[in-house]
Parts: C-alpha cells; structure tokens; sequence
C-alpha cells in the first residue's frame, strides 16, 4: 500500500538529514546531559553538550550500552529522566542481567502510535480493514502496548481495523473464537505462533468433534470428518493473509509460518529501550529502518573485532548509516530525539547488515537493514534465550570438562543446541549425563524445552573441540549456525 | 425495554459462537473477553465509538477514584485477551484519546502476575519507585506482592487501591494501601465504572447521557427463577431498589453491539440513589461461592 505519510516516508536521505541536524541544532545533547546517564560521562570525556550541534559534534560522544542503562537507574534513579512527564514503563526481559526499564512520555507514544500506523499501512494487502489477532507477551513488556498504541491511534485516526489481543497462555481461548471470526492478519513471535501451529494441529481432531457435538449441522460435520482425511493446519480454519513478527529474527521461520498459517511473512525489528517498530515492505528487500526519529550509526565487524581484540585502544568509531555501503555489516547504534531519556549513541548490540540506502521499489527511502544476530554474550534461542554466564556457571568447573562449545542448529524451524564437551584425560565415566544434569539448571532453557519451543539439547564428548575464533582471534565458544 | 427478554451468558455465548458478524451492528474495532461471576465468560465487541467514549468516562472515573496528576500507577493486569488487559493503557493513554480536558497525568507501570511468576525481579523497578495507587484484583496484587518479596522488593505501601474482581475481605488488602475504591466491569463496558473515595461500592451513571440502563432481579425473584426454571423473574429499575439487593442486570448503549437485559451474575445492594450523581452499589460476596482468594484468581478484570 502508498506510504501512510509520503512527505516523510519517501523524503529524499538530504530531508532525513536536514531532520536530524535539526534536533542537534535544537539542543538535543544539551537536553540529555541533564540525565545522570550522560552528565559525568560527558564531562569526562571533556565534551560540552551545548556545543554539540552537528553530525561530526555528535561522534566526539562516547557511546552508552544497556550495562551503562541498568547500572545507572540503580545508581541514581531519582536523576535520570530528561522530562518527569512519564506515563508509561515497560521492561526488557533481563537476560543478560537485571530488566532494563524505559520510560515513554507523551513523545514516545506518539512516535509509536506513528510508526505502527506507517508499519500497518505498509503490509496491508488490501483496501478492506484487516482483522488483526496480536499473541502479544504481557505487561511489563511493549509488545503488548504496541498492541494498544495501535489500536487507539487507529481509533484517534478513525481507521476502520478490528483487533483482538491475546497472550500466548491466552491463545486456546482466542483460537476458539478466532475459527468464527477469522483474522486476516496475525502478530507474534514466530516460534510462539509456530507452537501454536503444532497445537491446532494437533487438537483439530477434537475440536472439530467437539464443535458438531455442541451444534450438529452440515458445517460441523463436514469439519469434524474433514479431520479424519487430512491434517488439519491453522491455514485450513483461521487463513490469515498476513503476519507480522518480531522478537526474534524470522529467517529460519518464514517458510514454515508460510506452510503453517498460509501467510506472507513480514519482518518487525524493535528495542523496548527505543519503541520505534522498524517493518519490511512487500518488496521483501530488507527491514526499512525509520530514520526521522534518530540519527542511525554502524559500527563496521572489523572495527569491532579490533575493540574486542585491544580493548586499549579505545571504542570502536561509527559512521551514519546513509553512509554505508549496500553488505556493510556491524552493530547499530542510534541517537533517539525521544523527552524522557533521549537515548545518544546507544550501542544496541545488534548486528545488522546494510542492504542499501537508495529508494526502495516501493518509494520508500529510509534505510534497509537485516539483522544478522547479537554481539553480546547471549545465547538466543529465539524467544528462549539466556546469558553465556549461565552455561559457563554450569559448565566450568565441572569435573572432566575442559573445554566446550555450544552450537545453535535447527531442525525444521526449532532451535536444536548441540554442546561439544572436550572430556578430559582420562575420561570421567558418564560425563554426558553430568553436563545434562547440570543444564538442567538453566531454568529458562528448561522452560522452553518443555513448552516445545527448544529441542533438547544434544550432548557430545569429543577428544577435540574444532575452535572457531573471530576475526581478531577471540574464541568463540555459542556459534549460531542458523542461515541468516 | 423493561419488555424484552432477559439475556443470559448462555445465550450470549450461542449467539456469538454461531456468527459473531451476524450480532453486530457497527464494525468492531476491539473484541475482548468479559468476565461473567461463576460462569464461563463472554466475548464482546467494541466500535471505534465506544472506545473513545469509554476513554472519555474512564478520565472522570479515575479522578473521582482519587487518582491524582503525579501519581505513580502500579497497574497489575490479566493477559489479553480479558478486557482489564486495556487498564494500564487505558490510564496513559485517556490524555491522548480525549482531547479538550485537562490531563490525568498519572505515570503507570504496568505488571502482569504471570511475567512476574516467572522472572520476580521484574517487581524491582516498580517497588523502587513507590507507586501511590495499585489497581488490580486482590489476588493478583497479592500474588506480585509475594514476587516481590522473593526478589527483595522494598515494603510496598500505597495511597490508593483501585480494586478489580471480586469483592474482599478488607483484611486481604490492608497491608498495602491506606484507602480503597472499587472498580466493576459490566458487560459492554470497555472501560470499568468505578467508586469514590471514602464510599463503599461503585456509582452507575444515570440519565439520558449515561452509557447504561441498569435494573435489579431482587434476591427472592432470584430465588423463584433458581427453584423454579418455569417462572420467570421481574426486575427492577435500580432507582427504585434502594436498599435492595440481588442480580444486577445491564443494558449498554454500545454501537458495536447494544447489550439489552444482560444478567451479569453480579450480587449487589444499591446504597444511595442521587439525582445528581448516579446509583451507588455495593457488590456482595456470594455466599455459595468460596471465600478467600479463589474466586478471586477465577475471576480475571
């Protein structure tokens, strides 16, 4: 569909600049040196956010990352927000650490209320109203204010769009409903959605049973023997046109969502610390990252594995993302024009690749990016993930182990770990039971293999564990060897 | 309308079951799931119309129950798709639906007990910031308080309860708040009718304007119909049930949907009948059901 805006969505890269040396003109920096986040760093770092006016002013800033978020609102809570003007909070899930809380002001859910309008608009495939069913995780976490930011803004907007929001522990209920008032579209996680798959099909056979007991018709009857010749899918009884996924990258799920749900998948890539919901067009050519509401840096791999290899040397400088060439890869760091705790040079931890900055085919002109993974110490299993910390207070130190590595694979569309365990010499007898065992601590992981979101995980005693090191030369020890 | 038949959940839940479009009159632009005391619940849907004029009751309702601009909500919400998901939302979000008035201006942090059950140290930031007004039901309030607990949260003590669900022993909720008001969904309502502080129970609206008509199956009308399913209960305008007390029953002028004589299940007292401010009633504990937390944790706005 045209762009919900065109005068910003299709603005040439020049107007997308103009916007963001205005909000530096307008004080952005000086604005966010009132929160305790930035002032004592900025002073050590000898730079006047007044006087930070221009791109090149900005760049003379040190980065902040989500450590430096969390570890401030510990230490002086009372002295960060920008603007006390809070209305909401939401969490992030804490898994590498405590949650992070971010504060949304009236700004913020403006720019939400904004871009999920835009992201809708941009996947609609039709004229007709869509009939949206959002598996929404619960408070504190954004996705489901995203739900509600869409809802009143279509409401304020007076857009004709019917939603029905409900959490994946709600999902029978809704589903129940939803086999009589079909959605067009669906929103969620895509492993969550492809569990959900697997329990359709799997309950479809009495459900249908259940549905001509309650109300023998023609319908019913046919439903409940249909079940009998074939099997049935969510495509079969709900047929949404459309998905929209987030949380987790959606390159190892799409085609199964697609076979499952009978949709076209788009792409949804966004931070609870930066409520901006970045969306792929149908041209299927790369997530549009929207750049009027921050300034979009890339720091390039190399640069970073230099940071890693000699942390003397100081961070890692990042160029703006319109300057990037189409393949560039790195981490994605932003400067929000947010009120509440503007967020300058955020070091995201996201590793995207730039798939180009001209215009799209479908006249957009905001940046496409993929996002390749994570640069943290995180092993991400999709919507299961937990930090490196944990494996390692499992593993080091447990007798017989000397080394080991943790492969992600898949089977199908479900993460499938396989942890390599170099054993020791001379072997400790049953040490594969003893790793299992001790996995078995990792509440998180247990969670989503009981749930059916995570395969177990396969353990291998090797004599020799096949190292796989950075381009710098650090040892990797999680290798996600999904296909991105 | 005090003519047309009674409308039960049953014969709700057939109706929607067997074509939720046929039921409705204008496009939905929400479809939620109502509770209904000591039933299975209900679907309903909501227009465009209805969400903003909900918003709109919903801003006089939160500030007659005390909220006050500054206030720090801790909202403890069901999962969606239960209409009391939309509370936390609905307290940030009044200001941007309603324009014209002055704002609410209440911070909310919301929780639900599921996310906490699972990661208790989500209780952290929200204790650290000493929220003034809880709302919630007394069950899950409870359940993030025992979370909180676990994590090391600081002693939670607020101003202002705003309670959803069930009825209470006072007891269950004195150890977190000062003062407490009482919000009741209805069927229809997307947004919860709620008390004042310093009175028990909640105000319906009356009048032309007001967004329903409610009535009373007085408790030994109630009584015939239970022993009897051939006799079939008269009601009461609630104006003129004053000190009377039994089965509420609603009619809500919703443009997805009007609800006509919906028999919400809920037992109430009518307290006070003001021409100027409403009717005031009490909910009452069933006696039949069980008493403690457990109908409460049934029982999802």
């Amino acid at each position: 569909m045209r762009p919900l805006r065109p005068e910003v969505e299709a603005a040439p890269l020049g107007d997308l600049r103009a916007i963001e040396e205005g909000a530096l003109r307008d004080g952005l920096a000086a604005r966010a040196a009132r929160s305790a986040l930035y002032r004592d760093r900025w002073a050590a770092a000898g730079v006047d956010p007044s006087a930070v006016r221009t791109y090149e002013d900005l760049q003379r800033l040190p980065y902040v990352r989500g450590a430096d978020l969390r570890e401030a609102w510990q230490r002086e809570p009372d002295a960060m927000l920008v603007d006390p003007e809070v209305r909401l909070w939401f969490a992030t899930s804490g898994t590498t650490g405590a949650p992070k809380w971010t504060p949304y002001g009236r700004w913020e859910l403006s720019m939400l209320e904004e871009v999920v309008l835009r992201d809708f608009q941009m996947v609609a495939a039709r004229e007709a109203p869509h009939r949206w069913a959002i598996f929404a995780t619960p408070a504190p976490f954004v996705s489901e204010a995203a739900a509600y930011a869409l809802l009143f803004s279509h409401v304020a907007a007076g857009h004709a769009v019917e939603y029905l929001f409900t959490s994946p522990t709600q999902a029978e209920a809704a589903l129940t409903f939803l086999a009589q008032r079909r959605p067009t579209a669906v929103l969620g996680f895509p492993s969550l959605l492809l569990r959900i798959a697997e329990g359709v099909e799997a309950e479809a056979p009495a459900a249908a049973r259940a549905s001509w007991r309650a109300e023998p018709s023609f319908r019913t009857a046919v439903g409940a023997l249909a079940t009998r010749v074939m099997r049935i899918r969510p495509r079969h009884v709900y047929r949404p046109e459309i998905g929209l996924f987030g949380g987790e990258p959606l390159a190892p799920y799409r085609e199964a969502l697609r076979s499952a749900w009978g949709l076209r998948a788009y792409e949804l890539y966004a931070l609870t610390e930066y409520p901006c919901f970045h969306v792929e067009c149908p041209e299927g050519a790369g997530i549009h990252l929207w750049a009027d509401w921050c300034i979009p840096e890339l720091i390039p791999l190399k640069a970073l594995e230099r940071e890693e290899s000699d942390p003397s040397a100081g961070e890692a400088p990042a160029h703006h993302l319109f300057d990037a060439a189409p393949g560039a890869v790195g981490e994605f760091v932003f400067t929000s024009f947010g009120r509440a705790l503007p967020l300058v040079r955020y070091r995201t931890g996201d590793v995207i690749e730039v798939i180009a900055v001209s215009r799209c085919g479908c006249g957009r002109t905001h940046p496409r990016i993929r996002v390749r993974g994570r640069r943290d110490d995180l092993v991400n299993l999709g919507v299961i993930r937990f930090s490196t910390a944990d494996l390692e207070r499992c593993l080091d130190g447990l007798p017989g182990v000397v080394a080991w590595q943790l492969r992600i694979r898949r089977q199908g569309y479900k993460p499938f770990p396989v942890l390599f365990v170099q054993g020791g010499d001379p072997p400790v007898p049953q040490l594969a039971e003893a790793v299992a065992r001790a996995l078995e601590g990792i509440d998180i992981l247990q969670t989503g293999i009981e749930h059916g979101l995570v395969l177990p995980p396969q353990i291998r005693i090797v004599d020799q564990i096949e190292e796989v090191r950075t381009w710098s030369g650090k040892r990797r020890r999680v290798i996600d060897e999904t296909p991105v | 309308m005090s003519g047309a038949p009674f409308l039960t959940a049953w014969e709700w839940r057939r109706r929607v079951r067997r074509d939720p479009g046929r039921a409705l009159i204008e496009p939905p632009a929400l479809w939620a799931l109502q509770p209904v005391p000591g039933d299975d619940p209900i679907w309903i849907p909501f227009a465009r119309q209805d969400i903003l004029d909900a918003a709109r009751r919903a801003r006089t309702m939160f500030r007659e129950a005390g909220i006050r601009d500054g206030d720090v909500v801790l909202s403890v919400a069901p999962e969606g798709p239960w209409v009391g998901n939309a509370v936390p939302a609905l307290i940030a979000g009044v200001d941007a639906l309603t324009t014209g008035e002055p704002p609410l201006g209440a911070e909310v942090l919301p929780l639900s007990a599921l996310t906490v059950s699972f990661k208790q140290d989500l209780t952290l930031f929200p204790f650290a910031r000493s929220p003034t007004v809880l709302v919630g039901t007394a069950a899950d309030l409870l359940a993030v308080a025992a979370a909180a607990r676990t994590a090391g949260a600081p002693t939670l003590r607020s101003r202002l309860l705003l309670l959803t669900g069930p009825a209470v022993e006072e007891a269950i909720t004195r150890d977190l708040v000062d003062e407490r008001v009482d919000l009741l969904y209805l069927p229809g309502a997307f947004a919860p009718f709620g008390g004042r502080r310093g009175e028990e129970g909640v105000w319906l609206p009356t009048g032309a304007e007001a967004p329903l008509e409610a009535e009373l199956i007085p408790d030994e009308e109630w009584g015939r119909a239970t022993q009897d399913p051939a006799h079939r209960p008269w009601a009461l305008p609630l104006s003129a049930a004053l000190g009377r007390s039994g089965e509420l029953v609603v009619s809500v002028r919703n443009h997805a949907v009007p609800i006509v004589r919906f028999r919400t299940q809920e037992r109430v007292r009518v307290v006070e009948v003001s021409a100027t401010r409403g009717i005031r009633v009490e909910r009452l504990r069933d006696p039949q059901a069980p008493a403690g937390d457990g109908d409460a944790l049934a029982y999802r706005s």
